[in-house]
């Protein structure tokens, strides 16, 4: 898994990239926290190159958009692939954690 | 059954890939399936991790994984040394709560529920053992 950063009109984008299980779901818990707690509270996962999560990776998420929101701000996500998207069905993230089809759309869901 | 093929080592949350890797080359030879395939491995990722966890606070676990395809669906039988754990007996999330409601466990477990049409628990003498069938054609 690998995880990099960047920023778009002042909203977080980590861009999480390959796979996402018990081994390496601690780097991404603390690279979204050392974001979220570095002042990016609007964050977006970009997702469109994870091609694997197990439940670990939706814990991941789950702890950055709980300290994402008691900040005032949120995580939302960003080109999720089928697979993924099925995982976030069955574990009943669909409806707790928004989602877009481009990082664009993501971004610009802040500012509405 | 006779397994079809068998992974047997100790193995920690860095062996996590090989084990899925494992898991999918086995279905592919016999039912060449994408879905299946990731159906599969999920599973058996979800249910090595909690015992990688659990039984062995982190720490690899020797572990059995035996893959069967009884009546043309995939049996996946999982068998640790570790304390005895039934992990059939827990309660699965609340997928329904809120994200601040959201307690971190039992969301693998949910996830092995979902996705299999069986998951059998018994204690034998090699120690824990669960076996899940996975449908073929996706039903569970």
């Amino acid at each position: 898994m690998d995880v990099t950063f960047e920023q778009r009109d002042q909203i977080g984008v980590a861009i999480v990239s390959g796979e996402v299980d018990a081994s390496t779901a601690p780097t991404l818990t603390e690279t979204l926290t050392d974001h979220i707690e570095n002042g990016y509270h609007h964050l977006v996962a970009d997702l469109s190159n994870l091609a694997y999560t197990s439940s670990a990776g939706l814990r991941a998420m789950l702890s950055a958009v709980k300290l994402a929101r008691a900040n005032g701000g949120d995580v939302r996500l960003a080109g999720v692939q089928d697979r993924i998207q099925r995982v976030l069905d069955l574990s009943g993230f669909a409806s707790i954690i928004r989602s877009f089809d481009t990082v664009d759309d993501a971004v610009t869901s802040f500012s509405q | 059954m006779e397994p079809v093929a068998v992974f047997e080592r100790s193995a920690g949350f860095d062996d996590l890939a090989q084990i899925r890797a494992f898991v999918t080359d086995t279905v592919n030879t016999r039912i060449p399936s994408e879905d299946l395939a990731f159906r599969a491995a999920l599973v058996v990722d979800e249910i090595c991790s909690n015992i990688i966890e659990h039984g062995g606070d982190g720490a690899p676990v020797n572990l059995r994984i035996s893959v069967s395809f009884p009546a043309g669906d995939v049996a996946i039988a999982v068998v640790d040394p570790t304390e005895a754990f039934d992990p059939t007996a827990v309660t699965r999330a609340d997928i329904d709560a809120p994200a601040d409601a959201r307690k971190p466990g039992g969301l693998g477990l949910h996830l092995i529920h979902e996705l299999t049409r069986e998951v059998r628990y018994e204690r034998t003498e090699a120690g824990n053992q669960l076996t899940v069938v996975i449908a073929s054609d996706g039903g569970a």
